[in-house]
């Protein structure tokens, strides 16, 4: 194996690593995504629509 | 000054994981990798089913590219712990230690962080194991490589059984309640089946929908 490709594999370790400790778990928390969830329509209309289908 | 429990644990682990850092110093550069090429994946990747992998693939005259795919598709779980891991760290934590934090990020440390029960010292036994773990794995790492056939290889003696050991001690406060309990037994269940038809790295990635299957029916692990 290249050093090159050695170091796209750390890379690529360190960013699934990263992705979980900075990304993904505080995706949910960040106020943009809450400022998009609350443009959604409320879930109460999200199911009558979804049975008027 | 006495150590704390979760220190000595974590001590401990990074010793037994230190007997595979020495099998894989031994089989990286019996694959053609230089001494350099070991310690340096060792520090810089250190996730070690993945090193295993792509050493493997390589020793068996695999391509670049499929050592990347097999090493980085089992890389992808240590994903899934920064999720947990990131619940650990408090909030006025500087950046370094929070990118460090992310370099720990390994199936042991995650373990014995999540195994504390009091909260306050998850952290700190994360800390603890992903350090010891390092430490050991790169120590061994250097001694397998540079010691190489003069050590022959550990599992000979029967020390790879002293990690999965370990590591299901770490696992049994979950196993204590109820949803614990099926997801170990869904995951390993979904693993097993999926170990002779796919690829390195599908089989433990599925195996996270046994824990999703017991929070859906019977909700998450208690605080």
């Amino acid at each position: 194996m290249s050093w090159a490709a050695l170091l796209l594999l750390a890379t690529g370790a360190f960013a699934f690593k990263a992705a979980g400790n900075f990304g993904v778990g505080s995706v949910a928390a960040n106020p943009i995504v809450v400022g998009l969830g609350r443009l959604l329509p409320p879930a109460s209309w999200r199911r009558s629509s979804s049975t008027a289908h | 000054m006495p150590i704390s429990p979760h220190r000595r644990d974590a001590i401990v682990l990074g010793i037994a994981v230190g007997v595979f850092g020495v099998a894989f110093g031994v089989l990286a550069t019996t694959s053609g990798f230089s001494v350099a090429q070991a310690v340096a994946m060792s520090l810089l990747v250190f996730t070690g089913a993945s090193q295993f992998a792509a050493a493997s693939v390589i020793g068996a005259g695999g391509s670049a590219a499929a050592a990347l795919a097999s090493a980085l598709l089992l890389a992808a779980r240590n994903g899934f712990y920064g999720i947990s891991v990131a619940k650990l760290v408090p909030p006025d934590t500087p950046w370094w230690k929070r990118v460090a934090t992310a370099q720990l990020t390994i199936d042991e440390s995650t373990a014995l962080g999540l195994a504390q029960q009091d909260p306050a010292k998850r952290y700190d036994a994360f800390l603890a194991g992903g350090l010891s773990v390092f430490v050991f794995w790169n120590l061994g790492t250097l001694l397998g490589a540079v010691g190489g056939d003069a050590i022959g290889d550990p599992a000979a003696l029967g020390l790879d059984a002293a990690f999965p050991a370990g590591f299901i001690a770490l696992m049994m406060p979950a196993l204590r309640h109820r949803s614990g309990l099926l997801a170990a037994v869904a995951g390993a269940g979904i693993a097993t089946a999926l170990i002779p038809f796919t690829r390195p790295g599908i089989p433990v990635l599925a195996a996270a929908l046994g824990a999703v299957l017991a929070f859906v029916t019977l909700g998450p692990l208690p605080e």
